[in-house]
Order: C-alpha cells, then sequence, then structure tokens
C-alpha cells in the first residue's frame, strides 16, 4: 500500500512539473478541434500553434530561472534538469523558426489537405522532443524517438506527389523502421544483461560491470544506432541527402535542426552513464563516428549540384563536428555544444529560407541556376553569402566563435590523447574543405555571369524579412557572442 | 575611443555610408575612397612623427612600453573547463607596427587612385576596398591573438569578392585557390590559438589571457600547460612548442609567401585587378612576414632560433627560385609578381639570421617593397588599361611613346634591382649583412647562405634589366597598329600616385634611418627574447 501512496504522490506532484509538455499537448489537440470544426482556420491555426510555442517558452524560462534541483519525476520516467531545460529553449528557437518558414513553403501551401493537418503533427513532434531530452528511461527513449521519428515520417511525405519525393519519403520510413528495430534490440539486450532500463542511477552501470567488454560493447553499440539515425551520422546517413533534397524545403529546416537537438540533448544527459561503461568503448565511437561523418560529409558535399543535397552533407558534417565533444567529461561539454547549436539552427534555418527564395522567385533549383542573382537580389544573396561564411566557420560571423569555442574545449584533451589530436587535425581540414562547396553558392551568385536575365515570379516579404533578421543576428553574435548567456 | 580606432574603423564608416548612398552617386564613391585613404594617411603621419622613440618605448614584449594602447574588455563566456573565455579589444603600436602602418596607409591611398579604372559594380567594390583596409589597418594595430586572428580572417572574404569579381580571365580559380591556402593555414593557427590561451595568464589578474605580449613572456604560462616551455610536452613525438611554431609559421608562410608555399600568388596576383594586385604585393604580404616576426618568433623564441638554418635556408630558396622563374616570365605581371617571392625571401634571411642588421633589413625590405611593389603593380595597370594586353614581347620602344611614363618604369626597376641610393639597396644589404655575420655572431646560419642569396640580386638586376631592354628600348614596335593611339603617356592622376612612390624610394635610399630610427629600440628588444 505505501508503495502506491508513494508513487500517487510522485505522479500529482510530477504533473504540475510539467507545464511544458501540457501547453504542448493542449495546442495539439486545440488545432486538430479547430481544423475539424471551423473552415478556413489557416490563420487561426498559425495562432494558435504560435501561441503555444510562445506559451511554452514562458514556461521554460519560468522553470529555468525558478530552478532548484535536478529532480527524477513519474517514478523514475522523466527527468527535469537545468541543461534539458535549455536544450528544450533550443528546440523551440528551431520550431519557431521553421513554424513561420512552413508558411513562406509553396509546397506545403499548395498542398490540397491544406497545411492545419501538418500544423498538427508538428506540435506532436515538438512534444516528442521534449520527452526525449528528459527521458530517464529506456522505454521511454524509444517511445519519443519513436513520436519524432513517425512525425516526422509524416512531415517529410506530406506533399510527396512526384515519384521521387516518394522514394525519398519511403526510404526514410524503411530506413528508419529497421533502424529503431534495431535500437530496440539493443534495448532489450540491455534489459535482458543487466535487469534495468533507468537511464539514471547506478543499477545500469552495476549490471555492465559484471558482464565482458564484447556483451556491452554490442549492446551500447545496437542503442546507438537509433540514435545514430536520428542525427544522421556516418554510417547511418543514407537517408539524408535523398529526404533533405525530396522534402520540401521547410521541412528539410525543421528536420535538420530541431530532432538534433532533442538527440544531442538526450546524448549529453545520459553521457556520465555511457562513459562509465566499460572503458573507453563510448569514447571510441564516438572518434569513428565523428571523423567519418567529418570527412564524408564535407568530401561529398564537394560534388553536389542540388543547395539542399549540398546542406544534408554539409549537416552530416556539422553533426560529426558536434560530436566531437563527446568524448570530453559532461561538464566541459554543455557551453560549447548549447551555442554551436543555436549558431547551427540559425545558419540552416537562414540558408533554407534563402534557398526557398531563391526557388520561389527565380524557380533555381540547382546551384549553377544561382549565377548572376548576386546582383538582382543582393540582400538575400548577402545574407546567404553570410550563411556560407558562417557554416565555414569564418569570422566575423559567431559560425567562427561556434567552432572556435569546441576546438578550444577539446585542445588542451588533445595534448594528452594522441587520438583527440588526429580527430583535430580531421576537424581542421575537413573545414577548409568545406570552404570549398559552401564558396560555390557566393561563386555563383557574384562570380559568375548569368547567360539569361531570369524572370521574377512571386516572392515572400516574410520570409525575406526573416533571412535578414537571422544574418543580422548571425553577424551580432559574431561580434558579441555574450549577448547568449548559458547556463 | 582611441586614435587607433579612429585609423581602423573609419574606412569601414565610409564604406557602409557608400552601401546606404544611391546608385546615382555611382561617380563619388571613388572620390569618397580616395578621401578617407588621405585621411588615414594624414593620421598615420601623425602618428609616425609623434611615435616616441628610445628604450622607454620599445615594446615588442613589455606592454606599457606600447604606445596609443586601448583596452577594453570585450569578450567574457563561461566555457566549462575552458575557464572564462576573455577576449580584449587591445591595440597598441611599436616600432615593427608603425612602419607598417603607415605603409598600408600609403598604400591603400595608390590602390584608391588605381580604382579608377573599375568599371563595373562599384558600389560592391568600394565597399568591400574599404572593409578591407580595416582589416588591414586593424591586423596590424592588434595585441589580443582573437582579435589578431578576426582581423586577419577579415581580410579574406573581401580579398576573395575583389580578385573573383573584377578579376580577370581565370579570377575564379585564383580566387577560390587564394582562399583556400589561406584558410589552410589559418585554421590550424586558431588550434595553435586555443592552446595558447590556455597557457597563458594574466600576471595581474591571472585569468587565461589571449594577451599577445604576455604570450612572450615564459613567466606566464601556467605550469604544465600544452605551451609551457618547461612541460615539455608532445604531440606526435614532438615537442608542442616546436609543432606550435611550424604550424603559426607555416600559416604566415603561405601568406608571405615563402617557397614551397608560393604557388597561389602567380595566380591571385595576375588575375586580381590593378588596385588589389597593389594592396596583395604591398600589403598583405607584409601581413605575413609581420605575424612570423610577432607571433611565431615573438611567442616561440626559442624554437624559433633553434629552426634558423630551415628558416634561413627557405629564404634562399625563395630568393633564388623566385628569380629564376621570374627570368622565364613573359606576362610583366607574372614576372613581377614572381619577383615578389624573391624579394620575400630576403625578409626572411634577413630575420633567420637573428643579428640585428639582419631584422633592421628585413623590417626595411618590408617597407620599401611595400610601396616598390605597389609602384611596380601600378605601372603593369598603366599599360594594361590602356590596351588590355601586357605581354613582354608584344610591346617594344615605349620609351619613344611614353617618355615620362618610361621614367618612372626605370626608377622603380633599378630601386628593385637594389641600386645603391634606392631604398632597396639599403633592405637587402643590410639583410645580407646579417645573414653573412651570423656565423660569426651567433652560429645560426652558415655563410654560404648570404652568398648564394646575392647571387639572387644579380639575377634581379638580370630580369628587370632585360624587360626594360625588351619593352622599352629600340625602335617602337607594337602588336596592333592602333595601339599607338590608345597608349599615351600618363595622366595627372597617374603622376599623383606614382611620382610620392618614387620619391619615397629615393629619401629612404638616402635617409634610411625614418625607418631604422623607429625600429631600433623594438629590434633590441625583439633580440632579447632569443636571448
Amino acid at each position: 500500500m505505501q508503495n502506491i501512496q508513494q508513487s500517487t504522490t510522485d505522479i500529482l506532484h510530477s504533473v504540475s512539473l510539467l507545464k511544458p509538455e501540457w501547453t504542448l499537448s493542449l495546442g495539439f489537440l486545440l488545432v486538430i478541434l479547430l481544423d475539424l470544426f471551423i473552415k478556413k482556420s489557416r490563420v487561426l491555426v498559425l495562432t494558435v500553434a504560435l501561441l503555444t510555442l510562445l506559451v511554452t517558452t514562458a514556461f521554460l524560462i519560468i522553470q529555468i530561472t525558478h530552478f532548484g534541483e535536478s529532480q527524477l519525476l513519474f517514478n523514475g520516467m522523466f527527468s527535469l534538469s537545468k541543461a534539458g531545460i535549455q536544450f528544450k529553449l533550443l528546440v523551440l528557437v528551431a520550431s519557431a523558426l521553421s513554424l513561420i518558414f512552413f508558411y513562406q513553403d509553396h509546397r506545403l501551401a499548395e498542398n490540397p489537405k491544406g497545411i492545419n493537418d501538418f500544423i498538427s503533427i508538428f506540435l506532436a513532434a515538438v512534444l516528442g522532443m521534449f520527452l526525449l531530452i528528459s527521458s530517464a528511461n529506456l522505454l521511454m527513449l524509444y517511445l519519443s524517438i519513436e513520436m519524432i521519428s513517425l512525425a516526422s515520417y509524416l512531415m517529410v511525405n506530406y506533399s510527396a506527389y512526384q515519384n521521387k519525393q516518394a522514394e525519398a519519403g519511403m526510404k526514410y520510413v524503411l530506413f528508419g523502421a529497421v533502424a529503431s528495430a534495431i535500437m530496440l534490440y539493443g534495448i532489450s539486450l540491455i534489459y535482458g544483461f543487466t535487469g534495468s532500463i533507468d537511464l539514471y542511477g547506478t543499477a545500469l552501470s552495476d549490471g555492465f560491470s559484471h558482464l565482458g567488454t564484447n556483451g556491452t560493447a554490442l549492446a551500447i553499440i545496437l542503442l546507438m544506432v537509433g540514435v545514430g539515425f536520428k542525427l544522421s551520422f556516418v554510417p547511418f546517413h543514407f537517408w539524408t541527402p535523398d529526404v533533405y533534397q525530396e522534402a520540401p524545403t521547410s521541412v528539410t529546416a525543421f528536420i535538420s535542426t530541431a530532432p538534433k537537438i532533442a538527440v544531442f540533448g538526450l546524448l549529453f544527459c545520459i553521457t556520465p552513464l555511457l562513459q562509465s561503461l566499460s572503458g573507453d568503448l563510448f569514447s571510441q565511437i564516438i572518434l569513428i563516428t565523428a571523423s567519418a561523418s567529418m570527412i564524408l560529409g564535407n568530401t561529398i558535399a564537394i560534388f553536389q549540384e542540388n543547395p539542399k543535397r549540398m546542406m544534408a552533407y554539409s549537416a552530416i558534417g556539422h553533426t560529426g563536428f558536434m560530436l566531437m565533444l563527446f568524448v570530453l567529461p559532461q561538464d566541459q561539454i554543455l557551453t560549447a555544444l548549447s551555442f554551436y547549436l543555436l549558431i547551427y539552427v540559425l545558419m540552416n534555418i537562414g540558408s533554407f529560407l534563402a534557398i526557398n527564395q531563391l526557388e520561389l522567385q527565380f524557380g533555381a533549383v540547382q546551384i549553377s541556376d544561382y549565377k548572376g542573382l548576386g546582383k538582382q537580389i543582393p540582400f538575400i544573396s548577402v545574407s546567404l553569402v553570410i550563411f556560407m561564411v558562417a557554416l565555414t566557420g569564418l569570422p566575423p560571423t559567431a559560425g567562427f566563435i561556434a567552432k572556435f569555442l569546441i576546438f578550444s574545449s577539446l585542445i588542451q584533451a588533445a595534448s594528452t590523447s594522441l587520438w583527440i589530436s588526429i580527430l583535430l587535425i580531421v576537424a581542421a581540414l575537413t573545414t577548409v574543405i568545406s570552404l570549398f562547396y559552401y564558396l560555390k553558392i557566393p561563386l555563383n551568385l557574384f562570380l559568375k555571369k548569368s547567360a539569361v536575365e531570369l524572370e521574377e515570379k512571386q516572392k515572400s516579404k516574410i520570409g525575406i524579412a526573416l533571412i535578414l533578421l537571422i544574418a543580422t543576428f548571425i553577424l551580432v553574435l559574431g561580434i558579441w557572442p555574450v549577448l547568449i548567456k548559458f547556463t | 575611443m582611441g586614435i587607433l580606432s579612429v585609423l581602423i574603423f573609419l574606412p569601414l564608416v565610409f564604406g557602409i555610408l557608400i552601401l546606404v548612398l544611391p546608385k546615382t552617386w555611382n561617380y563619388s564613391y571613388k572620390y569618397l575612397a580616395v578621401a578617407v585613404s588621405a585621411i588615414q594617411l594624414i593620421i598615420a603621419t601623425w602618428l609616425y612623427f609623434h611615435f616616441k622613440t628610445g628604450s622607454g618605448y620599445a615594446g615588442v614584449n613589455e606592454l606599457a612600453q606600447y604606445q596609443w594602447v586601448e583596452k577594453f574588455s570585450w569578450i567574457r563566456l563561461e566555457v566549462g573547463d575552458f575557464g572564462l573565455l576573455q577576449v580584449d579589444y587591445l591595440l597598441g603600436v611599436d616600432g615593427f607596427s608603425i612602419g607598417l602602418i603607415w605603409l598600408s596607409a600609403l598604400v591603400m591611398l595608390i590602390a584608391a587612385l588605381a580604382s579608377w579604372e573599375i568599371k563595373a559594380n562599384l558600389k560592391g567594390y568600394f565597399a568591400l576596398f574599404l572593409l578591407l583596409d580595416t582589416a588591414i589597418i586593424g591586423v596590424f594595430c592588434s595585441l589580443d591573438l582573437f582579435l589578431f586572428y578576426i582581423f586577419y580572417e577579415l581580410m579574406l572574404l573581401p580579398l576573395y569578392f575583389l580578385i573573383g569579381m573584377w578579376g580577370g580571365v581565370r579570377r575564379e580559380y585564383a580566387a577560390i585557390k587564394f582562399f583556400l591556402y589561406t584558410l589552410f593555414g589559418s585554421i590550424f593557427m586558431l588550434l595553435v590559438i586555443a592552446g595558447l590561451y590556455l597557457s597563458v595568464t594574466d600576471p595581474q589578474t591571472g585569468n587565461h589571457t589571449f594577451n599577445l605580449v604576455y604570450a612572450m613572456n615564459p613567466a606566464n604560462y601556467s605550469v604544465g600547460s600544452i605551451f609551457s616551455s618547461a612541460a615539455h610536452l608532445q604531440i606526435f613525438g614532438f615537442s608542442a612548442r616546436a609543432i606550435g611554431f611550424i604550424i603559426v609559421f607555416i600559416a604566415f608562410a603561405i601568406k608571405v609567401p615563402v617557397f614551397p608555399f608560393h604557388t597561389w600568388l602567380p595566380d591571385a596576383h595576375v588575375e586580381a585587378p590593378t588596385p588589389i594586385s597593389i594592396i596583395l604585393a604591398g600589403i598583405l604580404l607584409k601581413v605575413g612576414a609581420y605575424g612570423i616576426i610577432r607571433i611565431a618568433y615573438g611567442i616561440f623564441p626559442d624554437v624559433a632560433s633553434s629552426l634558423s638554418w630551415w628558416m634561413g635556408l627557405l629564404g634562399v630558396i625563395s630568393i633564388i627560385y623566385g628569380a629564376m622563374i621570374a627570368l622565364a616570365q613573359t606576362d610583366l605581371k607574372r614576372l613581377i609578381a614572381y619577383s615578389s617571392v624573391s624579394h620575400m625571401g630576403f625578409v626572411l634571411l634577413g630575420l633567420a639570421s637573428l643579428t640585428s642588421e639582419g631584422i633592421n633589413g628585413a623590417m626595411m625590405q618590408l617597407i620599401s617593397h611595400g610601396f616598390l611593389s605597389a609602384m611596380l603593380f601600378f605601372i603593369v595597370g598603366v599599360i594594361y588599361t590602356r590596351v588590355h594586353d601586357r605581354d613582354i614581347y608584344n610591346f617594344r620602344g615605349l620609351a619613344y611613346q611614353m617618355p615620362h611614363f618610361t621614367g618612372f618604369v626605370m626608377i622603380a626597376f633599378f630601386a628593385s634591382l637594389g641600386l645603391p641610393g634606392f631604398s632597396a639597396f639599403i633592405a637587402e644589404a643590410f639583410s645580407l649583412i646579417g645573414a653573412f655575420s651570423s656565423q660569426s655572431l651567433n652560429g645560426l646560419l652558415p655563410r654560404w647562405m648570404a652568398m648564394v642569396a646575392a647571387v639572387g640580386i644579380l639575377l634581379g638586376a638580370g630580369y628587370f634589366l632585360w624587360t626594360l631592354q625588351r619593352m622599352f628600348f629600340g625602335n617602337l614596335r607594337l602588336k596592333l597598329e592602333d595601339w599607338k593611339a590608345q597608349l599615351n603617356d600618363i595622366s595627372t592622376r597617374e603622376w599623383i600616385a606614382l611620382t610620392p612612390l618614387a620619391l619615397l624610394t629615393l629619401i629612404l635610399g638616402i635617409m634610411p634611418f625614418l625607418v631604422f630610427d623607429a625600429l631600433a629600440s623594438s629590434v633590441n628588444q625583439f633580440l632579447m627574447l632569443f636571448k
């Protein structure tokens, strides 16, 4: 009896601490209802979705300013930590920018089903990310990863009416299904080996300590497959180029940023656990995947003709770059990781917005179509150049500060470990390589001259305003990075 | 807001002004650019004449001895184990930088005057031009590694566009090659900078610091840190400090350029429009040499002196190799580009000798080559804007066609090949004396290096005189008949640009103390680092 009473009070106590998540659920339900019962609810749904994100943000900010101690809620299913809230805020930044972007995307706007269903799926995805960041239990982790995956499958395929788009969507779903099956297998192994699925606490690592290295390695690698699929690091990146290219640009912007933050958030929270297992195993996985992602992503990106496909490979490279941090102990990662993620969100969404704008205005889908557009639309072009420079990591953009923070976090470790030195050299070399393809865009925009004068079609003023805003922000943050404070 | 900040950010303000001015004011941009460069030159001249010399104002590794120091705390970012990321906005000038600042201001003015040839997309051109100006002056003034790096990288992007958009036929290739080469060096340098930050602490506050001047004092390195000379940390079996020096050296050697890192230079210099070639040769190469002196040698003196032999060798190879390749060129601009490689070799040789004469010679060579190469590229520009050709064999007997112009060409050529009475003679002579006496003074460089380098001067005389003979002497013979009408003698604007350069090379040749006086105490202080 005592036990049940205890858990009931725990649950009751926990309920009030979940305000951001409740808000998201409420918004999700509200959007479905509005779509069902009110005609022409397009604007209304946008308002509700924006309000949902806004209120969630407010709750999170209240939570983080009045934060006491990290605690586990719902009988060890849900963890509440300051870093977690910070990652949730980052997810919200990415989601809010994406939400505005969705309404500028012509492929979503022209969809006969309307956009409202899409928005409800989007809110569910955000909820899934929140749950993932807070997962304190392997079941919770699996469920929330599935929730994000299902939502992203739907979002990618929402307006896949052409064969190629359907093919990319199908690839995504199949690959995702296999990845999550493997991960589930890993989770069941972990449970079988240790008898525990609690990510916090000592039960897991105690269980593993009686086990040989091989068993632990197998279980952890299988678990990392699911994580790897969502982060799209090598060798689980195969879906990325096709999906990024064929999905509506706004969806690409969303799935290339928000889920990544969530998974990195989770990875951050469980880093102490993973590092405590069987010596260097986790560090070795990180070393291999990080360097492979940086090398493969940055080299294959050189050969891409499609800007979205290029951005896909660039995203793989950036994932590898951020992954490097995880060879360090948890307390040395947070600032560099959060800052990089924030800047990454801004750069990526900004780039995709600009790519979308060029497609909208001039029907330019290949990088070679950008020829000579620089003079016709100077503001968007200059912003796009700023994004590319930031993605390369050159001053005076915030991309440089982000890159520097990661380099500087790792440099001291490099003097003690040969492998980390090699990793840093790979990172530096791939940065030089990345310049080659990022500069292809300025090259076409400004250096090459177009044979024909392209005709301007429609344009979206909100989109342009957002591009300029993000570009300014990237420059300002590059000069005063202190404007953003992380805990 | 100190005077150095004004000097740095004045062009930026004007650049933004140009961006917001309406397109119909197109014609006024170049006057604005000239005006701002002229103001800069006036400020720089004022700085030069108010620059205090003497042992109390040596600078180098004594922050208190720098002049016009400005210091604001700029970035304070809490970064996990890395501690507080503390970047200061720290500017200051000593004997090494004052001459280069003045040179930059002068070369920018000449480049602005050469920008008359730019016809397309003026707004973009002048905005980028002035942004570049800001970055260049910033590099020479910064005493904080982070700030230095930001200005250093900030030069790349404007240059990429300036070469790539207004350049010659192969401009895209040249622009990206230039960018990739420089970035390759500097990204590794960034790692060293991060390592230095972790190693160096501010003696006053005890925080980690990017302060370039503190990094020159071994006492400021925390115990066991990566670049501490006492710790002897090893990376890949080499000492961490040696690796740090080599990385920084390569980063700047690419810029100088030192053989074998020079292959970007002929492409970039040839494809760039005249004003940008002037800036590249006149200032950008000096940034590289300045970086080697200030950062590579200043912060890693122990490694630098142990690797002197190799530095000297690279210098000698650059001198001979550059001169031989220059002999084989038929494109006038390419010839001058390779002559830069040769001339910059003297800088490295003089520096490697680590003698007072050598370093004074190296600094003199920086300044002398700065405005001589500006003059040479301007001369190429004069021909190229008229007939859009610069193949040496397409011209003959130009002396009859353009007598005044030929006069300037002769001054520039004779000065460059090191005729006594001109600045380059003093510079090369001092570098060679330094290299020659090194064996007996400190035993760093063998004598044969100075002897072989002297052959470089001979080769230099070879290609300059031969070019003079091929292009300007003999009977007038041009590739096309109508070139004759186009090849007018120089205009007033060109007179204005060339006269001060010609005068300067004479003045510094006769009165080298103008440079040496400002340098003397700093060079002595610098040499103390190696004791």
